[in-house]
């Protein structure tokens, strides 16, 4: 890759860094101690990850029965958690994977929080179609294992065992990814660290030294695992989408599935990324390094993202007027004007018309207005789970077993609670791991820091390079 | 930790263009780089060096292709020849089903294959320590290291010189 | 075919399987059967009676009604459940008119039940408040509960000296008596029925006594100081019907009387004729109040009069007609705005509580909303609200029999016209109801020019919201004069199914199920009367739990076979439909596909099978089945599973229902007990399938039709459910499904279900009709 940069693109570093100050500037949240705000959220956390243990513990000894499930809608705000989710974790997947192969360097500044995201996200994810069974101690039915009893296999038809390996696989290949950026940065705190710290992140490094040989090979594994990755985190959403577009209930049973819900995942994901990263650039004092032209980057994603969603709604709509299609065409008018109708228009003002106000420039770029946002979008984005799974359940083929949901404090609190979970990593992860990625940040600072580029450059881009760069062109 | 019973001199730079430099004089200098540290991949380093291109694509591949053997192979096995059951009046050969699982399973193998091979071939893992040359190399200084074993002092004199000549900052060595 | 005329006021489960409905007041009920008595004289030249006026409609209707009977002379029946005897004289006189004595009414073969008499039983009142009684003995019989005027039955009783209750629980009646005298079950017992003319039938007993109780026989045969003991007694009481059985020796005539279990000694012979006095009659009829709100008392289908309440299989049985368990409701009648709205009688919703005043007494009661019910009247069933009976039964709904009171005459009436009904602001927190969509089609006239518009609820103007409904291939029904083209309609859509349900993924591909057997099931929803004996049978031969009010009202009821029940036709008098729902065994079933452990899969000979010790218990089986036929164990409703604390109650018991080792008695060896956290459902009585199988094998022949059948289809009383292999040409089920009234439910998403239905067809007459 050239080191020519169009001069139309702003700096995604500001404050004039050196490559030593960036070191400082990302290493010292995990070198400090924590702040007064950083102990409260942890102890917040912390309290939800402890109600989560508990209503767990109470699920499991009383029975699924402590929930408000019924013999006509099986699956509620359980598996309304599980899909959200998975959601929110494929932001994480692409910005590190997609954007490194569409080559958007504004994904350094963000993308080792958004893996940790990603990797939290489908932690809090696995634990739902786990503590949804009925007989959880079985879990262990779910893998193909020899056994003495024929042995007898797991249905491979089922979408619900697709998930077992997409999930776990996502999971493992996220981890990796991951964590392979991580080691550079491990080894740059390992340097700086003494004691205990010193042996800590020495473990964690995994013995990195930065010698030329084993850049090339960390480079062209990250290339590899980002373009394994992508098809990774659209089918990974897509088995997802499996688990009700293979079924025969109308409004699930429908192929438009598959991108409605990656398009949406994506959309929920960036909205958690934007949530988390206004956060923490403000109390870990990273605004240099996830500036505005990042916020306003993935806002654009999401604006794209969610448009999408709204067309696929639109399309439901139609193609459930347009099949003639008895059942599909009652299924969209109990959305609209059935019991749960307060939950589509919910879905709808959050999905479809809020993320519209970021055709305004103004309103892309500004940090309140992104924050709330965010959150709408999750909320609309889980409103939308919620409808797919527990509206179309409650009315289906047969009149007579039709029935409403809502749900226990149980469930209320497992939902709660794995925020809980999601928030105790994450913050465990902030105050043990470098956010950014200290490594990509420095190899963008000379194309995109801006005392080398953008109105405030001092110096411009070094033309040196240039001789050395038409040699070769065999490396990216 | 582990030793390589080897005595290194070596030069630290302040800027990535100093040391690309610096690399080309050695190249045309015949002068025996034993390795370059970097805070972060630098472009143009690799072709400079001669580095070949890494075989981990090749390997990935390659497990990658096993994952869908085996996914697809046991699965197909399973159902046609060891236990064939009806499945909602599904074949007992139900290929598009087969489809999902075989992917996971190979993007699986081949991301755990290529990273344990990384590790693997690049001498790291958990617990692992590799005598580093100087704590800032991970911060902000670029590192060009000659292995001095058995150089007379003329030829250390000119590795010497070589360094100070391209703008290294400062010249050490270490046993390392 | 047959046509059926019900009058009533409220929707009785026979009335809910008639043609015709016609809308009677309770106080009516005498007019009614006046009048009808009329129509019919002035067809067949009898003279007329004086009768009290009957509502306009009714009127209208009892004229056809006369006129399809007279149509039909020595053809039809007239029966009537007054207890008014002056009533029951001119139904009699009805039916002479009508030819029907010696033909349809048999006095050959004639019933000996229900001999009793409720005025005897009022005189007995004001005996023993004389004092004229010393010593009374209760067999069979809890009247300090169930009798009319039971307060003054239990003050009177107070006077007797001596009072002895034979029963094998305590009830109200043995709990005011100074001795219980606890006997068998009959089960455990010896005995002798004759209850129709001619026919008589021995009882054995099936298990040993289990507790230390005495038959009640041997209890009379005790205090009348004889010593023989019941067994012989009986021999000796049937030695004098050995002769002319055509049997040499006695022994030999009591085993095969035993191993038959009924002796017909013949019909006898009467000559009967009406010799009544119909005009004399005429003044006894109940005459119509003019009373806002009238109430009319029943007996329900599940728990009778109350001798059932403590049958936990019959409580959690949901009611046929109204469709809730564990207590009894008040049924309100229900009109239709013309818009969009079903509002009830003083804007009552289910589940709302009122306080309902009956002859001067105040109950507090759960309003139901009915439809069909005749508009200022309310029903409500009888049975309920007992407090000395088991712990299932204790203090479920609400005490009717205590506002029961009896004519001048002596007779019981099952109605009053002194009724008054609050609504309270409160509802029943736990109330218990397994549907709650009613409508498959209801029509209305409409505002607009007495066009008929589609009654089923409306969503911003737009007609017919659930209007859908009404073309869900679920319930086809047609009437008879329309039974051709629906059979030609049904033909059609069927090859249309056939059409789109070819293009499958796997084209090509079809599991025949030809070599072995292909299990079937055949369900007459002609013949299905909703009665509710399959569903309670299944429970029995199952092993399902009963999981009581409380969860039920969560929608967790536990039963495989439920009786759906939809209203259809004219909203202030609809017709209904009964549609018995099972596992369908389908195909291509959408359950086994998405199970990830192989809990559940297809035999090989068509059933779709479920190994609950593989079942995880992910539900999306469940969720899967377009017929909403799985059900879960959400709880430790069997106390199954080794956590002991987590036990469901069904009624605040202390012990845990299924921890009593007498309940567990109950349990089938066959079946396995399902643990919390497992998917159950209908098995098409697996286990009976592998016992003929067996029974076949063992005797090294084929199997027969008669060697398997379902728990539901033995109980069917309407032999509706029929079940076999329709791979056997002989059987009746591979004849009948492919009966031109055949069809499967919702077939077009190419499930492909093993159970096949059977067009409902009512019988209307054509002038009643649009």
């Amino acid at each position: 890759m050239g080191a020519y940069v169009s001069p139309v693109r702003e700096p995604l570093i500001i404050g004039n860094k050196t490559y030593h100050q960036i070191t400082e500037d990302i290493c010292s949240p995990t070198e400090k101690t924590p702040t007064k705000q950083f102990v409260i959220g942890f102890i917040l956390a912390a309290t939800f990850l402890a109600l989560y243990v508990f209503s767990v513990t109470w699920t499991v000894w009383v029975g699924i029965g402590s929930w408000n499930l019924n013999r006509t809608i099986g699956w509620g705000w359980d598996i309304t958690n599980f899909v959200w989710w998975v959601g929110i974790g494929h932001a994480g997947t692409l910005i590190s994977a997609i954007l490194l192969l569409f080559r958007q360097k504004w994904r350094t500044g963000v993308n080792r929080a958004a893996e940790a995201m990603t990797i939290f996200a489908v932690i809090c994810a696995g634990q739902f179609p786990i503590i949804h069974m009925g007989r959880v101690w079985m879990a262990i039915f779910i893998f193909p294992y020899p056994n003495t009893r024929g042995p007898l296999w797991t249905n491979f038809n089922s979408p619900l065992f697709w998930d077992v390996f997409a999930i776990s696989t996502y999971f493992t290949v996220s981890l990796l990814f991951w964590y392979t950026g991580l080691v550079p940065d491990f080894a740059t705190v390992r340097d700086r660290a003494s004691g205990w710290r010193r042996k800590l992140y020495s473990n964690l490094a995994f013995g990195w030294t930065g010698s030329a040989k084993h850049w090339q090979r960390w480079e062209s594994l990250s290339l590899v695992l980002a373009g394994l990755s992508t098809p990774l985190v659209l089918s990974v959403h897509t088995i997802v989408s499996f688990d009700f577009a293979t079924s025969v209930i109308p409004g699930w049973h429908t192929t438009i599935f598959p991108p409605y819900f990656v398009a949406g995942a994506i959309f929920s994901g960036f909205a958690m990324v934007q949530t988390l990263m206004l956060v923490c650039r403000k109390t870990m004092k990273l605004e240099d390094y996830i500036t505005l032209e990042h916020i306003e980057s993935m806002n654009k994603v999401i604006l794209l993202t969610g448009t999408i969603v709204g067309v696929a709604y639109l399309t439901e709509l139609f193609i459930a007027w347009y099949s003639g299609y008895l059942y599909e065409q009652f299924a969209f008018y109990n959305r609209v004007f059935g019991p749960y109708w307060w939950s589509y228009f919910g879905m709808m003002g959050c999905n479809v018309i809020s993320p519209q106000i970021f055709w305004v420039k103004k309103f892309r770029r500004s940090i309140f207005i992104t924050f709330f946002m965010s959150i709408f979008i999750n909320i609309g984005m889980w409103f939308e789970r919620f409808v797919i799974i527990a509206t179309t359940l409650a009315r289906d083929y047969l009149p007579s077993s039709w029935s409403y949901y809502s749900p226990t404090w149980v469930e209320i609190c497992l939902f709660l609670g794995s925020l809980g979970l999601f928030f105790t990593c994450f913050l465990i992860f902030a105050r043990f791991a470098p956010v950014v990625a200290i490594a990509e940040i420095k190899s963008i600072l000379k194309t995109a820091g801006d005392n080398y580029i953008g109105p405030n450059a001092v110096h411009a881009p070094h033309h040196d390079t240039h001789s050395v760069e038409e040699d070769n062109h065999s490396h990216h | 930790m582990r030793s390589l019973n080897k005595n290194i001199l070596f030069g630290l730079y302040n800027d990535e263009t100093e040391l690309l430099g610096a690399i080309s004089k050695a190249k045309k200098a015949h002068l025996d780089i034993f390795d370059v540290y970097t805070p972060f991949p630098v472009h143009g380093l690799d072709p400079l060096l001669g580095l070949e291109e890494s075989r981990l694509h090749q390997a990935g591949f390659v497990f990658g292709l096993t994952g869908t053997l085996t996914a697809f192979g046991f699965m197909s096995w399973a159902f046609v020849k060891d236990w064939p059951i009806i499945f909602g009046g599904k074949p007992h050969w139900p290929a598009p089903s087969f489809i999902p699982v075989t992917f996971e399973l190979t993007v699986l193998f081949a991301a755990i294959g290529m990273v344990v091979s990384f590790y693997t071939v690049c001498g790291m893992g958990p617990g692992i320590k590799n005598p580093t040359l100087d704590d800032r190399i991970t911060d902000d200084k670029f590192c060009i290291a000659f292995d001095t074993s058995g150089l007379n002092s003329n030829e250390l004199d000119e590795i010497n010189s070589f360094l100070a000549n391209t703008g290294a900052s400062e010249i050490h060595t270490k046993y390392i | 075919m047959s046509r059926h005329y019900q009058v009533e006021s409220g929707m009785s489960l026979t009335g809910s399987n008639a043609d015709h409905r016609i809308l009677v007041k309770p106080s009516e009920q005498g007019a009614a059967i006046a009048n009808l008595y009329n129509e019919v004289a002035k067809l067949t030249g009898g003279s007329s009676i004086s009768a009290p006026k009957v509502n306009d409609a009714a009127l209208g209707m009892l004229k056809k009604a006369a006129k399809d009977l007279v149509e039909n002379k020595g053809k039809s029946l007239v029966l009537s459940g007054s207890n008014n005897t002056s009533e029951q004289v001119i139904i009699n006189a009805t039916n002479a008119l009508l030819g029907n004595i010696g033909t349809t009414i048999d006095f050959n073969e004639y019933s000996n039940r229900r001999q009793g008499s409720d005025s005897d039983y009022q005189n007995l009142i004001k005996e023993m408040e004389s004092g004229a009684v010393s010593t009374i003995i209760f067999l069979d019989a809890n009247p300090v509960f169930d009798g009319a005027n039971n307060a003054k039955f239990k003050a009177a009783l107070a006077k007797v000296g001596t009072k002895v209750a034979i029963t094998i629980a305590m009830n109200e009646t043995a709990n005011v008596c100074n001795y219980v005298a606890p006997c068998h079950h009959n089960l455990e017992s010896w005995g002798d029925a004759n209850p129709v003319a001619g026919n008589y039938s021995l009882v054995q007993p099936t298990i040993a006594p289990l507790f230390d109780t005495r038959q009640a026989e041997e209890s009379l045969l005790v205090w009348s100081d004889n010593t023989m003991n019941y067994h012989d007694y009986l021999m000796e009481n049937w030695k004098s019907m050995q002769s002319g059985s055509g049997f040499a020796s006695f022994q030999s005539f009591w085993d095969n009387c035993l191993h038959d279990g009924v002796f017909s000694t013949g019909a006898t012979n009467n000559s009967v004729s009406f010799s009544g006095d119909v005009n004399a009659a005429a003044s006894g009829v109940s005459q119509p109040a003019n009373a806002p709100l009238e109430i009319s008392i029943y007996e329900s289908v599940n728990i009778g009069a109350g001798q059932y309440a403590n049958n936990p299989w019959l409580m959690e049985m949901p009611d046929p007609v109204l469709r809730t368990v564990w207590g009894n409701y008040i049924s309100v009648p229900v009109n239709w705005d013309g818009i969009n709205n079903y509002t009830a009688f003083e804007n009552l919703e289910d589940g709302d509580l009122v306080d309902v005043d009956i002859n001067g007494k105040k109950v507090s009661c759960i309003a139901m909303r009915q439809f069909g019910q005749f508009p200022g009247t309310v029903s409500i069933a009888l049975g309920y609200g007992r407090e000395v009976v088991g712990l299932t039964g204790k203090n479920i709904g609400t005490n009717i029999n205590a506002l029961l009171e009896a004519d001048n005459k002596g007779y019981t009436q099952y109605y009053s016209t002194q009724v008054s009904l609050k609504k309270l602001s409160k509802k029943d927190p736990n109330f218990a109801c397994v549907q709650y969509h009613h409508t498959m089609g209801v029509t209305d006239n409409g505002k607009e020019e007495n066009k008929v518009i589609n009654a089923d609820e409306k969503i911003l103007g737009y007609k017919g919201f659930q209007g859908s409904l009404t073309k869900r291939n679920v319930i086809r029904r047609t009437n008879l004069n329309e039974l051709p083209k629906a059979v030609t309609e049904l033909k059609e859509e069927r090859a249309e199914f056939k059409r789109l349900n070819d293009r499958t993924l796997y084209p090509g591909h079809q599991y025949k199920y030809t070599s072995g057997h292909h299990w079937n099931m055949f369900v007459d929803l002609n013949s299905c009367t909703g009665c509710g004996s399959c569903t309670v049978a299944c429970m029995a031969e199952n092993n399902v739990p009963v999981v009581g009010k409380f969860e039920v009202h969560r929608h967790h009821e536990m039963t495989w076979l439920r009786i759906d029940r939809y209203y259809y036709g004219d909203i202030n008098n609809p017709n209904v439909v009964y549609q018995p729902l099972m596992c369908h065994h389908c195909d291509n079933a959408p359950c086994e596909n998405v199970c990830p452990v192989n809990a559940t899969n297809h035999s090989s000979d068509g059933l779709n099978q479920m190994t609950y010790n593989r079942c995880i218990g992910t539900r999306y089986c469940a969720n899967n089945c377009p017929y909403k036929v799985r059900r879960f164990n959400w709880l430790d409703y069997t106390t199954a599973d080794l956590f002991g604390i987590n036990e469901n109650r069904i009624n605040g018991e202390e012990l845990p229902f299924y921890a009593d080792n007498l309940t567990r008695m109950v349990l089938n060896p066959d079946v396995t007990v399902r643990s919390r956290g497992v998917i159950e459902k209908c098995s098409f009585c697996v286990q009976r399938i592998q016992e003929g199988k067996l029974t076949a094998k063992r005797e090294e022949r084929q199997l027969h039709e008669n060697d398997v059948k379902t728990a539901c289809q033995t109980a069917c009383p309407t032999g509706a459910i029929t079940f076999g292999d329709r791979n056997n040409k002989e059987s009746k089920i591979s004849k009948l499904i492919h009966s031109p009234m055949a069809y499967r439910v919702i077939e077009e998403v190419n499930i492909d279900p093993n159970v096949v239905y059977s067009m409902k067809v009512t019988n209307r007459s054509e002038e009643t009709i649009g």
